[in-house]
């Protein structure tokens, strides 16, 4: 048998009707067989699953989980250790190109003193000085010129 | 009118109880949100085993209640920050737990797995649990309760093992209050259907 009032049962065993729908539900109560049956059930079924065996976690598990939620925070540093290299590495570049922007160099500013050229400048200025000073009338330089002319001249 | 009557008899009862406890967590919350790592272990010892009795009783065994409490306390560590405190923490914990079941369920019907072999090791899981003590009767409880579909566990687990209100229960599931009332009924329905030789 099912009565219209079960539903209102079940709210009534979990304890989720205000006092005046108690009331009426208590009242049915003594009255229909079914809805009593219904609640002992209820009750019955809670009971059963209030005794039941709990399953635990054991000290190895607990101990596993802890130690999962330290590589996480270590992971998290790490995350955060490679943000803040990054943010150093822009803050390099960008502090120095600010640097360059605003050398005197730059700005035609009045020079404190002639900047000295870096050695590698010297070795290429030398190097063009040595190739303009080669003298093409050398039988060497003019055997040169002539073969390389007729090679460019093949087809 | 009647949600609102309900909603204040809710409040009055349950959760008014758990208040200290709330707060405590509330607190914890806030400390591993900005960094404290000892007080992320405290929230591991004071949730862990509610949190793992109600993967097991969701996923069907001890093993993979273990994968699915893990994934729950990651979600919830990277989470942390997002942690309202507009439900409790333990409610908040509890939907995380729920959806990585939901995940965990979904994957392994992807996998194509048979559910026969969990289901077996978590009768074997639960039985040493208690012992030589463990009646007839509670045995069955979790055989029929393996039994149900997904929906009608969830919400029964989390009214009996939990007890929470069906508020909570909504808030957990992500349903309205009256979703949370019939499905509870008809879930009640179908195990007493299950449960009728000792009913």
């Amino acid at each position: 048998m099912f009565c219209q009032m079960s539903e209102k049962v079940n709210l009534y065993h979990d304890g989720e009707l205000d006092a005046a729908e108690r009331s009426l539900v208590e009242q049915h109560l003594q009255t229909c067989a079914d809805c009593r049956a219904e609640l002992a059930q209820l009750s019955a079924i809670s009971q059963s699953f209030q005794s039941a065996p709990a399953p635990k976690l054991s000290q190895f598990s607990m101990h596993r989980l802890h130690a999962m939620a330290d590589r996480w925070m270590e992971d998290d540093l790490v995350r955060v250790a490679r943000v803040l290299r990054a943010v150093a590495a822009c803050v390099l570049v960008a502090g120095s190109a600010w640097l360059i922007g605003t050398s005197p160099a730059a700005t035609n500013a009045p020079i404190a003193s002639e900047p000295q050229a870096a050695p590698w400048m010297e070795v290429a200025a030398a190097t063009n000085a040595e190739v303009a000073s080669i003298d093409t009338t050398t039988p060497a330089a003019s055997w040169y010129l002539a073969d390389a002319s007729t090679r460019a001249e093949e087809p | 009118m009647e949600e609102n009557r309900l909603g204040a008899q809710q409040l009055s009862s349950g959760p008014m109880r758990e208040k200290p406890a709330q707060d405590e967590d509330n607190a914890l919350v806030k400390r591993a949100a900005a960094g404290d790592g000892k007080a992320f272990h405290q929230l591991i010892d004071r949730h862990s085993q509610r949190l793992f009795r109600l993967a097991a009783s969701l996923v069907g065994n001890a093993t993979d209640a273990e994968d699915v409490l893990q994934e729950t306390l990651a979600g919830a560590y990277r989470g942390l920050g997002k942690y309202e405190a507009r439900a409790s923490f333990k409610t908040w914990l509890t939907r995380i737990l729920v959806t990585q079941a939901a995940k965990w369920r979904r994957d392994r019907a992807r996998r194509g797995a048979s559910t026969s072999s969990g289901q077996a090791g978590m009768a074997e899981d639960v039985a040493v649990a208690d012992g030589a003590a463990a009646s007839e009767r509670r045995m069955d409880v979790q055989a029929a309760l393996k039994r149900l579909s997904a929906e009608h566990r969830e919400v029964l687990v989390l009214r009996e093992f939990e007890q929470m209100s069906y508020e909570e229960i909504a808030d957990v599931l992500d349903v309205p209050r009256g979703t949370v009332e019939s499905r509870l009924f008809r879930a009640r329905q179908e195990l007493k259907e299950k449960l009728k030789a000792y009913l």
